[in-house]
């Protein structure tokens, strides 16, 4: 059961959230605030799973809040996801370790999805999977898994991309996901750079599967991946040169 | 003042020049003309008339030409352009060729024809002639050069203006999406609850859309229709703030048919609730008053202040931008009172209409 926490300052989007969540049979209890402070202070004294944070609050905003969150020594930090209306900004916050933007008015669906996406992140991340060193093939057609006593085959034909998470990546397939424990970084390291573009901070994702260029996003088949604002030159560079 | 606008062809060329500069231009050298008449006046006794019309026609017609070549040709060609070596050389040139002219003629005239008092002093006449044209010149110089920076400093001004102008233009026309997107989503709670309160707030949204995206293109506006956009963007941040916030606007007075231009009163409001409230949502409060009298219009906002300075502000038409408009729309005409204390913040404007 997820435990999560609602900090909102306006009333009507904390019952929106509320409302949602008390759907899902795999949410715990629910907590709402308006302010940051007893938010913050709640945090402290018990452990929460996710949070759901509104950047653009009076005082001290979602940006001020998750760094707080930060520096604090909380055991277990929740895993965030941002609710706003701001959509220039949405992007941009994914450098802060969040798993998911919701885009205010928040649909159901989507909502779901990001829910979703913080279960099996934490599902996935305590198995305790491993990439294994080493790719299989010349050129490299796939890798090893190792989570718990099994190997799984990973195909690189089957990633469409992966997302950084402090300690951990989740990658992204057809059929699922899978996360793994590891940095970006060390991602990047094995995915073959010919197939795998680093676009973002916390983003890598393989070529062949975008579909679309926008201002400050990568379109895929089933989702969409923020281009970083330093990564930007880079993309495009690598993407006309590709396409000649 | 049509009149003077108009402009003068000078004959034989394709040049024309404005009807104000050749008016000014011609009172100068009549204005000259009188003073050369009432100085010289003594040679029609001593000398005689036609000498007499010589001399000043000869030394008005040298000044004239002097004048206009350095007017037209010397300064905007050397003196601009920082030249000014060769600028004065020309004009001692100038100087020295009007010079010989004149003394010629004056030795003519005071050494021959004025008899019996001869006086053959050269150097007498030259050093008048010399200081005298170097005092008109001077004179016309000076006058064209501060003209021309008159000119300048208006032209200066206007572009100002027009900036300010555009940039105003600008501001208004957006639209503050960040806001839009949350009036939505409040929406989006009511409806998903099936409140009663959601017809209401479609119908003040729509209003405060026309409002947003018509009326605010006016360069005036009825000003019961600014009270009632503000009175729908109060009620909708109400709606979002919550019950237990404490938000009201009086209004005192009734409008009665003055116009004011858009969008000035809004974001004194507009900076009350992203600032102030909502930091307290429960303590939250907002107090509002409009005064309205016949030529003035006041209004006063005060509102409780968070005690942690707020970050990350972006969007909207801020405190900055209302007193830049304010200046430009009602000059000399408005007052706008800032009260910065721990716990509150409270301003107030006052606009003669």
């Amino acid at each position: 059961m997820l435990t999560c926490v609602i900090l909102d300052d306006e009333p009507l989007a904390r019952e929106v959230l509320e409302r949602y969540l008390s759907r899902l049979d795999f949410v715990g209890p629910v907590r709402s605030f308006g302010l940051a402070l007893d938010a913050l202070a709640y945090l402290e004294n018990h452990t929460v799973d996710v949070l759901f944070l509104d950047i653009e609050m009076p005082g001290l905003n979602g940006i001020g809040f998750l760094k707080r969150i930060a520096e604090s020594t909380l055991a277990h930090p929740p895993i965030t996801i941002f609710t706003t209306a701001y959509r220039d900004y949405a992007f941009e916050g994914f450098e802060l370790g969040v798993i998911d933007f919701l885009l205010k008015p928040i649909a159901y669906p989507r909502f779901v999805q990001a829910v979703e996406k913080v279960r099996d992140f934490l599902a996935l991340s305590a198995q305790n999977t491993n990439l294994e060193h080493g790719t299989v093939g010349t050129p490299p057609e796939s890798v090893f898994v190792k989570s718990g006593v099994q190997r799984i085959k990973l195909n690189f034909d089957d990633v469409t991309h992966i997302q950084g998470l402090k300690d951990y990546a989740i990658i992204y397939t057809d059929t699922g996901k899978i996360v793994i424990k590891g940095s970006i970084k060390a991602m990047h390291a094995i995915f073959p750079p010919e197939r795998f573009m680093r676009v973002h901070k916390s983003f890598i994702v393989a070529v062949s599967r975008i579909t679309c260029i926008e201002r400050n996003r990568l379109v895929l088949k089933t989702s969409q991946v923020p281009i970083g604002r330093n990564y930007k030159a880079d993309v495009e560079k690598a993407l006309f040169d590709r396409r000649q | 003042m049509d009149f003077l606008d108009r402009s003068l062809r000078i004959p034989f060329s394709n040049r024309s020049i404005p009807l104000k500069y050749a008016l000014v231009h011609t009172a100068y050298w009549v204005l000259i003309t009188g003073f050369f008449l009432y100085e010289k006046r003594y040679l029609i006794y001593k000398a005689s008339l036609p000498y007499f019309v010589v001399c000043v026609v000869g030394r008005i017609g040298l000044l004239i030409g002097i004048a206009y070549l350095n007017l037209h040709y010397f300064l905007p060609r050397y003196l601009l352009k920082g030249r000014y070596l060769r600028y004065f050389s020309l004009i001692l040139l100038s100087i020295l060729g009007y010079l010989v002219v004149q003394g010629f003629y004056d030795y003519l005239l005071y050494g021959f024809v004025i008899a019996p008092t001869y006086n053959r002093n050269w150097a007498e006449t030259l050093s008048y002639n010399f200081f005298s044209t170097l005092w008109y010149l001077g004179l016309m110089v000076a006058l064209k050069l501060s003209i021309d920076w008159y000119e300048q400093q208006r032209m200066l001004q206007r572009i100002i203006v027009e900036k300010l102008q555009a940039e105003v233009n600008f501001l208004r026309s957006q639209v503050n999406p960040h806001f839009l997107f949350n009036i939505l989503n409040s929406l989006y709670a009511l409806t998903l609850k099936k409140s009663d309160l959601a017809p209401d707030m479609v119908l003040k949204l729509s209003e405060l859309m026309e409002y947003m995206l018509y009326d605010s293109d006016e360069v005036r506006v009825p000003l019961e229709k600014e009270i009632s956009y503000l009175q729908s963007y109060i009620e909708l941040e109400k709606l979002r703030c919550g019950d237990q916030s404490d938000i009201a606007l009086e209004i005192d007075g009734t409008p009665n048919g003055q116009e004011i231009a858009p969008l000035l009163l809004l974001p004194l409001v507009e900076n009350a609730f992203k600032h102030g409230i909502g930091k307290q949502p429960d303590r939250a409060w907002l107090h509002g008053t409009l005064r309205l009298q016949p030529t003035t219009v006041e209004m006063t906002i005060e509102n409780n202040k968070p005690t942690a300075p707020s970050t990350g502000q972006k969007g909207g038409i801020g405190l900055a931008n209302l007193r830049k408009r304010l200046e430009l729309l009602y000059p000399g005409l408005h007052r706008l009172h800032i009260e910065e204390q721990p716990t509150r913040f409270k301003v107030t404007l006052q606009i003669s209409l």
